[in-house]
């Protein structure tokens, strides 16, 4: 390490002094600061990190010390040029290579911080076998249309947050730091919704999306649709792509149970309903509710979905809403767009369309009933029924929920038991 | 012995003299034996209080019944579950002894005595609670009269006991097996020894017992330190007298020449071996006798133990290296001779009938060296590495150097010698005393080591003549030692394949346990059943020494392989011609699998071929046990006992939890009677037929077969005549009783696919079979009138109990 100079013995002001000193404390500061990083198991237990790698087949650790001793060659040319600053101009090139390095090691932090929370939620036994659970069902809702069109099915972190929705991590995203690649899907839950996971379906849409490249393709083919209803309705509803392929997503795979439970999260009050910002990717939430009950109508013909549009259109006058997303709501076009969404071929899915791979008709309130009966008392009870049916089941459940609110308490406890089972499928021998 | 130097060369005599320690040769008579020269003769048994086959001869009617009580006590106290426990603590004091000190070199005694204090402190609290355990039990049997106890209320003291203290899962799992067989035993063996026997204390008995535990656990780091099979076991046939086996174990001797070697010590062995020290205990004559076996069993645990897997390790290493350093031209004979001695030591463990070790180096060293001359040498590694490198090497050492992949050519030569070397030694004497014909052999064994370890090295016209000189014409591939540095522990394929195992494939493969690879893939790793699998083939072959353990560790990187525990360590299957076929397109690359292998996955055979499905979809499926503990999902099976005493047939059928529910289904839709027994009959069918071909899934109940999981099967000493009737007898009776069933009984099926444990096992008795008894003379070895057998065409009946969950019978 170079020998400090004080800027006094080369005729340097006291003033010059004054800052050197605290930038050389800033300097120390931060750079040990990042050295710390390094042990991750300040994050989390040593077990607890070798659990979730083997768990997930991932080299979580790795890749995140990496990420930390990227910031090494940093720290050391900070140290050697605040060691080795002689006039102002110097202490100045190190005031900004300090805010680079502070800047670096929020975001490395901010990576290292991420995994670290992913990593205690699962501390609780109870809770990490619900986690498993959700991160198989996650996977399953992927690996059904991923693994025929020869993709890989990334690897699903779930983790518990508070919040009203669900939020997705895509796995092979770089992270904050710039360079480090999420190893995982990372798939934030909410409390409330941990027994209702549909949207959790929506955020692996976004996944699957993201992989097959549909949500480019999709964009296009909702334009050139909605074209008649005006090029400025069929930008906007491109605009949605992304959203919309998650709705579609969890649709197909929840049916009208992703509805409700959609309807449960947006029904805030009117402004909220009718908000539209035109950088928004979700679109208007008025909108994305009667969307999910045209898709039920489209598929399952009539049933309770009518009546919760009835009591939506009733709860939301289209009178509350702005002038300019009034013309926006009022367009007629929502079976184009389920039809586009759920229909259409699709080059991203290989020729098919998204209801071709995974037919919703599965999870029609007639076939739930229908796997009830095949299955009987031993449908939330056998693994095998719980391993392979694990999408229908949260469908049923959620299905249960929307139309028997009454039983909800015991349509909860059911789900989190057979929850709690599937978990357990997937526990070391 | 051939005195050597510190760099193992050979000292003549010359230089023996010329050591300052003359008088050191006066120390030869206190020369520590080691294990591998070591060739006790088996102490002359005792006295048996039973009557020998031999004394019986002439009087084939007779038979001893206090050899039946001993056979059945063995039987009864036999438990299956206990082996794998057992394997499971094995297994991980392997993987533990591995991961300290693979890559660790020095001293092999010291290494040795390094391996012993680390695995002592890793059973120690396994040992501190088996004392607890047992004092507990017999605080909980004193006083109690033994006829009064029921197996239940052993299984529920067994389950009931808390240990004091956290212990590992798998100790906890062995510690539930060790109390219940302890128990088991106590009370049969108080049973047993009452009938023998006058002045029987049970509390002495117990007491007894208790100190034949630690040597159970003795047991374990022997197995975990000296890897290979131990030698021929002096006790094993002193309890093979007193059933009147003698015979039958000394022919088994006979043919051991032939034999496959075990890459490991057979884990089963280790029971059978605890069971026949406790029958000693229950079935002496006194107290005075109890206490004299158990310090014979003391004095056996106090051997000092021995590495010789570390000793072939090390040679293997020198050897290599000074093939690697040899000059064009220069004559290997010297190195081959010191190789040859450390490379038999595997055979010699199995105490195969091999000449003189001396005589076996004359012999073989000069051929082999001269068939190696083209292959060694700094001239010839370079050539032999690249094309080795041609293989496929850096696909499998992915980490390796320029260095690595030269000294992969002298491995692959020495891999050649030590396997030739082996197959030479397994040949009858009369071949080797005769040189002429030796050579020939000895050429065939080095063709058939080469074409496994070296990659394609001769001419195309060459192959074209003799295919068989490689094991695939498609593709080039050889088989390279791993891990890459330090002791080499199992053999991997330079090729890895990238398949679609298609539905018809995966039903057409068998692997162990006797199930197929669908039902593997659907019960085990969960995947659809009606879908093509994506899966990346690794292939693996085992070296002596090999255990599964060892393997997953070192291939921990492939997630397939990367799961700790039992769901990680069962996903390795047989490479059988049939599954090399259909899985690589080269059958060549399979090797058949004997009946006695079939069963478990340990021990493996030397040559034994492998293969491990990398498949990104899997996950290992383990289910909640009703004790709290995970267990793996189980297959479907069937076993079949044979219960000659109560003259019955029972059949303990378990169909998985999948095919539970699918028949369930089926009967909840009120499916016509004919398509539910459709749906179960191709279950049954194909199981009851793998059953009789399968020896661990037949258990017979019979005065001369002493252990229940008998090898090979009892069934071998029934004429095939027999058995083919045996198996018409039971498939009608079986029908019968499964229809009746579906007809009568379904609910109760239906009821038990409804709760939670895995799948459903029917337990099916057939009683009075008509001719069992005869059967049962014909094992005894007694004329029976077979014709007579096949007049016999009545369908006997048979009861069914329906449970939830896997049961054994």
């Amino acid at each position: 390490m170079p020998q400090s100079v004080s800027l006094r013995d080369i005729g340097a002001t006291e003033g010059l002094e004054a800052v050197r000193t605290q930038l050389e404390r800033q300097v120390a500061h931060w750079t040990t600061a990042a050295s710390r990083l390094e042990v991750l198991e300040n994050l989390a237990s040593a077990e607890a990190w070798l659990a979730l790698e083997r768990y997930l087949g991932v080299a979580v650790r790795e890749r995140l010390t990496e990420a930390v001793q990227r910031l090494r060659p940093f720290a050391a040319v900070l140290r050697n040029e605040c060691y080795s600053a002689r006039s102002a101009a110097d202490l100045e090139r190190v005031q900004r290579r300090l805010l680079d390095f502070r800047h670096r090691y929020t975001r490395v932090e901010l990576c290292l911080d991420f995994y670290g929370d992913c990593t205690r939620t699962r501390t609780s036994p109870e809770i990490s076998v619900l986690l498993r659970a959700c991160d198989l069902l996650a996977r399953r809702s992927m690996q059904v249309i991923l693994e025929p069109l020869g993709k890989p099915t990334p690897p699903v972190l779930c983790y518990l947050d508070k919040g009203v929705g669900a939020s997705i991590l895509k796995a092979g995203l770089r992270l904050w730091d710039g360079s480090t690649e999420s190893p995982a899907a990372a798939i934030k839950i909410v409390w409330h919704n941990l027994f209702r996971p549909s949207s959790l379906v929506h955020e692996t849409g976004h996944q699957v999306a993201h992989i097959v490249g549909w949500n480019e393709e999709l964009a296009a083919a909702l334009e050139t649709r909605l074209a008649p209803y005006g090029r400025e309705i069929a930008k906007i509803w491109a605009g949605w792509a992304t959203e919309l392929a998650g709705d579609a997503f969890a649709f197909v795979h929840m049916g009208y149970a992703a509805v409700a439970a959609l309807h449960d999260v947006v029904a805030g009050d009117a402004a909220s309903v009718f908000r539209f910002d035109e950088w928004d990717p979700h679109p208007i939430s008025y909108l994305r509710v009667l969307l999910g009950v045209e898709m039920c109508r489209r598929f399952f013909g009539s049933g309770p979905w009518d009546a919760l549009a009835d009591a939506w259109i009733q709860a939301y006058p289209m009178a509350n809403a702005e002038a300019g997303v009034r013309r926006v709501v009022r367009a007629p076009l929502l079976p184009d767009v389920a039809e586009v969404c759920l229909a259409a071929p699709m080059r991203a899915f290989g020729g098919r369309s998204l209801a071709g791979w995974i037919d919703p008709r599965r999870v029609s309130p007639s076939a739930l009933v229908q796997l009830e009966k095949q299955a009987g008392a031993a449908l939330f009870v056998s693994h095998h029924w719980i391993w392979t049916e694990s999408l229908r089941l949260t469908a049923l459940t959620g299905y249960r929920m929307a139309t028997q609110p009454e039983q909800m308490a015991d349509a909860i406890a059911r789900q989190r038991a057979w929850m709690l089972r599937l978990g357990a499928l997937l526990a070391e021998a | 012995m051939p005195l050597e130097d510190a760099e193992g060369r050979i000292l003549g005599k010359g230089s023996a003299r010329s050591t300052p320690f003359l008088d050191s040769f006066s120390f030869e008579g206190h020369t520590p034996v080691t294990a591998t020269e070591a060739n006790p003769q088996p102490a002359p048994a005792r006295v048996s209080p039973f009557l020998s086959v031999y004394e019986t001869a002439g009087q084939a009617e007779y038979r001893d019944p206090e050899a039946e009580a001993l056979a059945e006590f063995l039987r009864e106290i036999h438990d299956s579950e206990f082996d794998e426990a057992l394997l499971e603590v094995i297994h991980e004091a392997e993987a533990l002894v591995e991961d300290r000190f693979a890559a660790e070199p020095g001293d092999l005694r010291m290494q040795t005595r390094n391996v012993e204090n680390l695995l002592q402190a890793h059973l120690a609290p396994l040992a501190d609670e088996v004392g607890r355990a047992l004092n507990t039990l017999e605080e909980q049997l004193a006083g109690r009269d033994p006829s009064a106890i029921t197996d239940e209320e052993i299984e529920a003291l067994a389950e009931a006991y808390v240990p004091s203290q956290p212990i590992r899962p798998e100790f906890e799992n062995f510690l539930g097996k060790l109390v219940k067989k302890a128990g088991s035993a106590i009370v049969k063996g108080a049973k047993a020894a009452a009938k023998v026997a006058g002045g029987f204390v049970l509390g002495k008995f117990i007491a007894a017992v208790k100190k034949l535990a630690p040597i159970l656990l003795r047991q374990v780091v022997k197995v975990a330190i000296n890897k290979l099979p131990a030698q021929y076991q002096p006790l094993a046939r002193k309890v093979a007298e007193k059933l009147g086996l003698a015979k039958e174990v000394a022919e088994e001797q006979e043919e051991e020449g032939e034999r496959l070697l075990d890459a490991t010590e057979d884990v089963r062995r280790i029971q059978n071996e605890f069971d026949q020290r406790i029958a000693e205990l229950a079935f002496a004559r006194d107290d005075v006798e109890r206490e004299l076996l158990v310090a014979e069993a003391a004095v056996e645990t106090r051997e000092s133990l021995s590495s010789p897997l570390s000793e072939l390790d090390w040679a293997r290493e020198r050897f290599v290296r000074e093939l690697m350093e040899l000059e064009a031209g220069q004559d290997p004979t010297p190195i081959v001779e010191r190789f040859v001695p450390v490379a038999l030591l595997p055979a010699l463990k199995l105490g195969l009938k091999v000449i003189g070790r001396q005589k076996v180096v004359n012999y073989l060293a000069r051929p082999v060296a001269k068939l190696i001359a083209r292959l060694i040498g700094k001239e010839h590694a370079g050539p032999l590495s690249s094309a080795l490198v041609d293989a496929g090497l850096r696909l499998v050492h992915l980490e390796a150097t320029p260095e690595d992949e030269m000294r992969a050519a002298g491995e692959a030569v020495a891999a050649t010698v030590e396997e030739t070397i082996r197959k030479v030694a397994s040949l009858p004497e009369e071949v080797l005393e005769d040189e002429e014909l030796l050579e020939g052999y000895v050429l065939e064994a080095f063709e058939e080591a080469a074409t496994v370890n070296l990659p394609d090295i001769l001419s195309e016209e060459v192959y074209e003549n003799r295919p068989e000189l490689r094991e695939a014409e498609h593709f080039k591939s050889a088989w390279v030692w791993r891990p890459l540095r330090g002791p080499k522990r199992y053999k991997k394929c330079t090729r890895i394949f990238d398949v679609s195992v298609t539905p018809h494939v995966a039903q057409a493969i068998n692997t162990f346990g006797g199930y197929t690879l669908a039902e593997f893939l659907r019960d085990r790793l969960g995947l659809p059943a009606g879908r093509p699998v994506r899966a990346r083939v690794h292939l693996y072959e085992a070296i002596p020494g090999t255990s599964l353990p060892l393997l997953y560790w070192h291939e921990r990187g492939i997630p397939a392989l990367g799961t700790a525990g039992r769901a990680g360590w069962s996903q390795l299957h047989p490479l059988t011609p049939i599954a090399a076929g259909l899985l690589c397109g080269a059958p060549g690359l399979g090797r058949d699998l004997p009946p006695k292998y079939w069963a478990s996955r340990r021990p493996l055979f030397v040559g034994e071929r492998l293969y491990a499905l990398e498949i990104p979809a899997a996950l290992p499926q383990t289910v909640p046990a009703p004790n709290g503990k995970t267990i793996v999902r189980q297959p479907g099976t069937l076993g079949l006992t044979l219960d000659f005493p109560r003259n019955q047939i029972r059949l303990c059928i378990f169909f998985s939890e999948t095919e539970a529910q699918q028949i369930a289904t089926k009967i909840r839709e009120r499916a016509r009677l004919g398509l539910v027994w459709t749906l179960m009959r191709r279950k049954v069918r194909n199981r009851l037929a793998r059953a009789f071909s399968t020896p661990d899934r037949v258990k017979v109940i019979h005065g001369t077969v002493a252990a229940a999981a008998a090898e090979p099967s009892p069934l071998n000493k029934l004429p095939p005549i027999a058995v083919h009737w045996l198996k018409h007898r039971v498939g009608p009776a079986l029908r019968k009783g499964l229809v009746a069933l579906l007809r009568e009984r379904s609910r109760e099926f239906v009821a038990a696919a409804e709760q939670p444990e895995d799948g459903v096992t029917l337990i099916v008795t057939i009683e009075n079979v008509p001719g069992l008894a005869l059967l049962g003379k014909a094992l005894r070895g007694e004329t029976v009138d077979l014709p007579n057998l096949q007049s016999l065409k009545d369908v006997p009946n048979a009861t069914i109990g329906v449970f939830a969950g896997h049961r054994r019978d």
